[in-house]
């Protein structure tokens, strides 16, 4: 595959992003794919030059598992060769009050201190938040997510969830 | 997000010295193209790269399901084991008159360049000419994943590029019905 500037970052990706939402994913109590066939997957993605991950926090039941197994997977691999996008937002821990949205609180304990993926890579490359709604929300999101993106190099991205969120 | 929120916030991120976006990753793929103009042309404007997820459609655009109905586009023929027209979201955004035209000059495609339709699906967003769009794939098995990344392997001209996007809409210039 070739690499393609993204957007005007400077940041080189390949021509096709691997997605791994069904990582650790179970439909009707079966496992999609579980973490020999993701890491095949993976293999199979980087021998054809495939250097860009995306991921989300709540990929995976639990929540955590799909960004677990890329990061046991990179163990064998030079984590700089790779870019890896996660997202927040989403209900990642229903007994925490502050386990879901745009909060500051929420994307620094999500993306950059206690990421499952981060704590094993060191550091995720871009952040997607996925539900930015409210002008309030938003002031106070790109707030957070400013300070975190300059303290650890994060990229952030905006999802266009489907029509009527 | 609609169009004049990201452009909000890419306001404010430079009103107030933030960081700001630089990748927006909506829904977009040749059956649902016109939806998102309007959000793709800021992405265009203000150098966004552009990562599509479902870019086959939740497997719509591979050619797999073929339609069971002349007159409703809701009937389809699934395979064993897909999706078909269970899943609500699949039927929703996916199922209609305009889905079955694009996948269709999809379809014509393919065969002119020898592809398979996934791999032309592909290669309609590789190469959008406004913005860096790098769509996401999300295959299953290793030959799926193989097949997609074949993708950067075909090449599809300007002229097969725009009938893929003209197909959405009928001979008086009126899309199909959704």
């Amino acid at each position: 595959m070739e690499y393609r500037q993204l957007g005007a970052t400077g940041t080189r990706v390949s021509e096709l992003c691997f997605g791994t939402w069904r990582f650790g994913r179970k439909t009707g109590g079966v496992l999609e794919t579980d973490e020999d066939d993701a890491h095949e997957l993976l293999d199979a993605f980087a021998d054809h030059g495939g250097n860009y991950i995306d991921c989300a926090n709540i990929y995976g039941d639990p929540n955590g598992t799909s960004e677990s197994y890329i990061g046991s997977w990179l163990e064998d691999r030079d984590r700089e060769k790779y870019v890896l996008t996660s997202k927040v937002y989403f209900e990642y821990d229903s007994d925490n009050p502050n386990g879901s949205g745009l909060s500051r609180t929420h994307i620094r304990n999500r993306s950059t201190k206690r990421s499952k993926i981060s704590a094993q890579t060191t550091w995720t490359s871009t952040i997607s938040t996925a539900g930015m709604k409210t002008p309030q929300s938003k002031r106070r999101s790109l707030r957070s997510t400013d300070s975190s993106k300059r303290a650890k190099s994060t990229i952030w991205v905006p999802q266009r969830w489907l029509p009527g969120n | 997000m609609a169009a004049w929120q990201l452009t909000k916030a890419l306001w404010k991120a430079e009103t107030n010295d933030y960081q700001r976006f630089d990748v927006v990753q909506p829904l977009f793929h040749a059956g649902y193209y016109k939806d998102v103009e309007e959000y793709l042309s800021v992405a265009a404007d203000q150098e966004l790269a552009v990562c599509p997820y479902s870019p086959l459609a939740g497997g719509f655009l591979t050619g797999k399901y073929e339609r069971a109905d002349p007159d409703d586009p809701k009937s389809v023929r699934a395979p064993d084991g897909s999706r078909g027209s269970f899943d609500e979201r699949f039927e929703r955004f996916y199922l209609s008159e305009r889905g079955w035209k694009v996948l269709d000059e999809i379809r014509a495609v393919a065969d002119e360049v020898d592809a398979t339709p996934a791999q032309v699906s592909l290669r309609w967003l590789m190469d959008q000419e406004a913005f860096t769009c790098v769509p996401i794939i999300g295959a299953r098995t290793v030959d799926q994943l193989e097949e997609n990344v074949a993708a950067a392997d075909i090449s599809i001209s300007r002229e097969q590029h725009d009938r893929i996007t003209d197909a959405r809409f009928d001979e008086d210039g009126r899309r199909w019905g959704h």
